[in-house]
């Protein structure tokens, strides 16, 4: 048997701390390179950090769980981009926090769904998705129109943003409440949605 | 930190840590500490349990360096580690164009057809609006519906009703540019009272029975109506102002309905696809929308 691990397994504390270590190494290995990834991660051209409105509008969609049924992620398949246009880069999400790619679409993809319809599907389509799409199998979220959005709680979500490094400026900060201010969760939630790849160019 | 170090940074990781699996791997046979078989590795607990201990068969040490080997060829071949293109310079986006390229002759030699040939025989080729099908299914569906019959604020491109005009210009305009139309808010101009003799007049252009002190009223009203819906109430193409003598409601049939029109006005858009399409797809929907006109008349209409 040999010395070395006979005297390691023998002693509690030094095989304790010599796990430790290994494990440590075993993560920061993993780790710290993706930090590393995220801070040089430019932001692809024309991605900006969120409006008001349509930060608010994202936290309503990652609250109702739209990332169950729908993916945004358009992956580099030809039947893919067809559909819904140029495939994702990674510089498209340094904002998102967390991405929303999802792995599941029982509905379609949502990358690119800025700007292909009219705000005023949005809002019959989130009210009752049946009136314009027969056989959706969508749930309605009519709720979402008698609740108002919370300046406060939205200038709060920038500052962590602005914390994490998200560049919104003071001035920024100052117009939330009158960006957001009156506007129903339906109408954030439309604005997120209108601003999903549109700015990204191919 | 500068891009070169952290991509030899994760080239070293690779390397060492292939390497140390093959080393504790190969150890674990040739070791200074096998045994052999039957031993044990002299740990006894309650008395009597011991942990058996024997140099790992060569076919196993083989299948496990074999892994070993497969993974190091793949991080040659292929993208990765750090910023390594790979020796193949094979990855995901060059697939992708790959499939795009394979099929280009083909899609442009489609595109090239639906730009010369006339739309009214794409319309009527069948093969052609087999291919129209799924493309309009995918992309104007969600408001025209399934079948084009659309809904609610969104117009059925079946009938004969065009609110932006029926020729093949302007069908092709609508899809490449896209249309915005606005109904100013009347409501104030007009007032309560007003508002609901319009309501009759414009009722009894189609012909329902409505108390006739109102139409009459609602009639003199019209004026200001018609700037865009013209002084015979038959709309103007020209503006998407639509045709109120028919039956063909884009927003409901109801007076709640026109009451929220008139008062509030309304503003619709078709956004323009100019963008997402080649100049012969848009040709090619247009031609299925005019084929949508003459196939669904002869279906039951429901709307998907």
């Amino acid at each position: 048997m040999p010395l070395l691990q006979q005297k390691i397994e023998r002693h509690g504390i030094a095989l304790g701390v010599l796990i430790a270590i290994v494990i440590s190494a075993g993560g920061l290995v993993e780790v710290v390179p993706l930090y590393l990834t995220a801070r040089s991660m430019p932001a692809a051209e024309g991605i900006h950090p969120y409006t008001p409105l349509a930060l608010a509008g994202r936290d309503v969609y990652v609250r109702e769980g739209c990332y169950g049924c729908h993916s945004q992620m358009i992956r580099t398949l030809r039947s893919e981009t067809a559909r819904y246009g140029a495939y994702s880069r990674a510089g498209e999400s340094v904002y998102d926090r967390p991405f929303q790619f999802g792995s599941k679409r029982t509905g379609p993809d949502l990358a690119r769904i800025g700007g292909r319809y009219t705000d005023e599907w949005h809002l019959q389509h989130l009210l009752d998705p049946r009136a314009v799409v027969p056989d959706s199998n969508m749930p309605a979220y009519a709720w979402l129109a008698d609740q108002r959005v919370d300046p406060h709680e939205v200038e709060r979500r920038m500052r962590a943003l602005q914390k994490l490094g998200d560049p919104y400026s003071a001035q920024d900060l100052q117009s939330v409440s009158a960006q957001v201010q009156g506007h129903s969760e339906l109408e954030a939630l439309i604005a997120y949605l209108q601003g999903l790849g549109v700015t990204a160019q191919h | 930190m500068p891009e070169w170090i952290r991509a030899a940074a994760i080239v070293l990781i690779c390397v060492v840590l292939l390497a140390g699996f093959a080393i504790t791997l190969s150890m674990a046979r040739y070791g200074r500490g096998r045994w052999g078989l039957g031993e044990t590795t002299g740990h006894v607990w309650d008395g009597d349990l011991r942990e058996g201990a024997h140099a790992i068969p060569w076919w196993s040490l083989v299948l496990y360096l074999g892994t070993l080997l497969f993974a190091s060829l793949y991080l040659v071949l292929y993208a990765g580690p750090g910023r390594s293109a790979g020796i193949l310079r094979v990855n995901q986006e060059s697939e992708h164009a790959a499939a795009l390229a394979a099929l280009a002759p083909q899609r442009e030699r489609l595109l090239a057809t639906w730009r010369d040939t006339p739309i009214e025989q794409l319309a009527a080729n069948s093969q052609m609006m087999a291919v129209a099908r799924p493309l309009f299914e995918t992309q104007c569906a969600a408001c025209h519906g399934r079948r084009g019959l659309g809904a609610r604020g969104f117009p059925n491109l079946t009938n004969e009703d065009w609110m932006w005009g029926g020729t093949e210009q302007d069908v092709l305009t609508t899809i490449r540019e896209g249309r915005t139309g606005v109904m100013p808010p009347l409501g104030a101009a007009l007032g309560a009272e007003g508002v609901e003799q319009v309501i009759a007049y414009v009722f009894s252009l189609s012909g329902t029975k409505v108390p006739e002190d109102y139409a009459r009223a609602g009639k003199d009203k019209f004026a200001v109506c018609a700037a865009c819906h013209g002084a015979d109430a038959r709309g103007n193409t020209a503006v998407g102002a639509p045709n109120l003598t028919d039956t063909i409601w884009l927003y409901g049939s109801g007076p709640e309905d026109l009451r929220e029109a008139i008062t509030h006005g309304r503003t619709n858009t078709m956004p323009t696809f100019k963008a997402r399409f080649d100049e012969g797809e848009i040709r090619l929907l247009a031609a299925y929308v005019f084929s949508l006109g003459t196939t669904a008349r002869n279906t039951t209409a429901s709307r998907d």
